[in-house]
């Protein structure tokens, strides 16, 4: 169990991270959700420690330190994998420092997605680097598998493909946190919803309660995130009035 | 329980040729060590000039011991800096082109990451200030050899040694 106590991460006067309570079970496939900037990636390298914060984090009630640190992976739009090395070089390094990296996984990701094995990282295309970076995360061995914006910049079809896979290689202990902004692809994918906004949770629903209540994804993101719909028509009013206005002094 | 060998492919960031930093660590190193060997010349030419004159019955002297080599160990200093520079370097190399740093900090091996970023810098360093502490003695042994060889017969010899090391004062120039 992960469990985030009163996490609060300041970068100078901005509050990234605002006193976030959250806690995620095994199994389970949280959808991470918010605006650009809500703190959706602070959070998750608040939970690797690679930020410093204020409250607790703790796994199976341990803090998340270098004797548990194994337990997690990361797969990051930044990509954190080295770009000089081969697939091969990565399969080695990691199999060095995580015991638990399946390489059996691996293999057959790697045979799935097609992607070279001669060939060092930074001769990949963009997509299949994003596409690397989720199968080392997901070879790793770890029980948290932490997703931040995995699939920017590949098609809809290699998404498609990769929640395809994901739902069908994932076992019943491996637990997965993705923060994307394709709300309706995961709408199938993850079992549970987290909002954030401006560093606080302004959400959180299991998909089923969703479900049960005949919402959708999207309608609850709306809700949560207090989206005006008619913000865009009273926009384009003003806009439009705005410009008539104009035309009718001239 | 098997043991885990570091092999040197290890002491550096990972895809860096380490064999390479290792081989021009070895040649700067080499080239301060001839470098500092200006320091040993001048101690030689000054102490052959000193038994010249001494020989001839004239009065001379010779500079205090690190006179001749304040400036011989210039290569080594700027080799250390240089190495300082390379673990600057090999740290930023984890986030060129990727955030592979990201990956670094988060292994169960907390000094994995240190130890490839600083090892090539430190032993460097390390072997920079030794080699430079070992021409150091070795050539104050010199000195001090070629000096007694010098001076011999000469009555309180150490008056012969300019004290210009002294602060503030200037002494007798050849």
């Amino acid at each position: 169990m992960l469990e985030l106590k009163n996490v609060t991460k300041v970068y100078g006067w901005t509050k990234a991270l605002d006193k976030v309570d959250l806690t995620v079970g095994p199994g389970e496939i949280v959808g991470l959700f918010g605006e650009n900037g809500a703190g959706k990636t602070t959070l998750m390298k608040a939970i690797l420690n690679l930020v410093a914060y204020t409250g607790q984090i703790t796994l199976d009630g341990e803090r998340v330190s270098r004797k548990n640190i194994e337990r997690f992976s990361f797969a990051t739009c930044e990509h954190s994998f080295f770009p000089t090395l081969t697939p091969d070089g990565h399969r080695e390094f990691y199999k060095n420092h995580f015991p638990t990296w399946r390489d059996k996984r691996f293999t057959a990701l790697m045979d799935f997605f097609k992607l070279p094995k001669l060939r060092c990282l930074n001769g990949y295309s963009t997509g299949q680097q994003n596409q690397f970076e989720v199968i080392l995360a997901l070879s790793q061995g770890a029980d948290y598998i932490l997703m931040d914006e995995p699939f920017a910049g590949n098609d809809v079809f290699n998404r498609e493909d990769f929640y395809k896979v994901l739902l069908g290689i994932l076992e019943p202990g491996e637990t997965v946190i993705l923060s994307t902004h394709l709300l309706e692809e995961v709408e199938n994918f993850v079992s549970r919803a987290v909002l954030i906004k401006k560093g606080a949770i302004v959400g959180d629903e299991s998909m089923s309660d969703l479900e049960d209540r005949g919402e959708s994804l999207m309608a609850f993101v709306k809700r949560a995130y207090g989206y005006e719909p008619d913000r865009v028509s009273r926009a384009l009013d003003k806009l439009t009035g705005e410009e008539n206005g104009e035309e009718g002094t001239k | 329980m098997t043991k885990k060998w570091i092999t040197l492919e290890k002491l550096a960031p990972v895809g860096a040729d380490v064999q390479k930093q290792l081989r021009w660590t070895g040649i700067a190193l080499a080239a301060s060590a001839l470098w500092s060997l200006r320091g040993l010349l001048r101690i030689v030419r000054s102490m052959k000039i000193l038994k010249a004159y001494i020989d001839q019955g004239v009065f001379s002297s010779v500079d205090a011991y690190p006179r001749y080599v304040s400036s011989a160990f210039f290569g080594f200093a700027l080799l250390s800096l240089v190495l300082a520079g390379l673990a600057v370097w090999n740290y930023a190399s984890f986030r060129r082109g990727a955030r592979a740093d990201y990956l670094m900090r988060r292994l169960p091996d907390r000094w994995e990451y240190h130890r490839r970023c600083l090892t090539v810098p430190l032993l460097g360093i390390a072997a920079s200030v030794l080699a430079a502490l070992t021409l150091y003695v070795l050539y104050r042994a010199v000195y001090w050899r070629l000096f007694r060889e010098a001076a011999a017969g000469v009555e309180d010899p150490m008056r012969l040694i300019s004290l210009s090391v002294q602060a503030g004062q200037r002494g007798i120039w050849r």
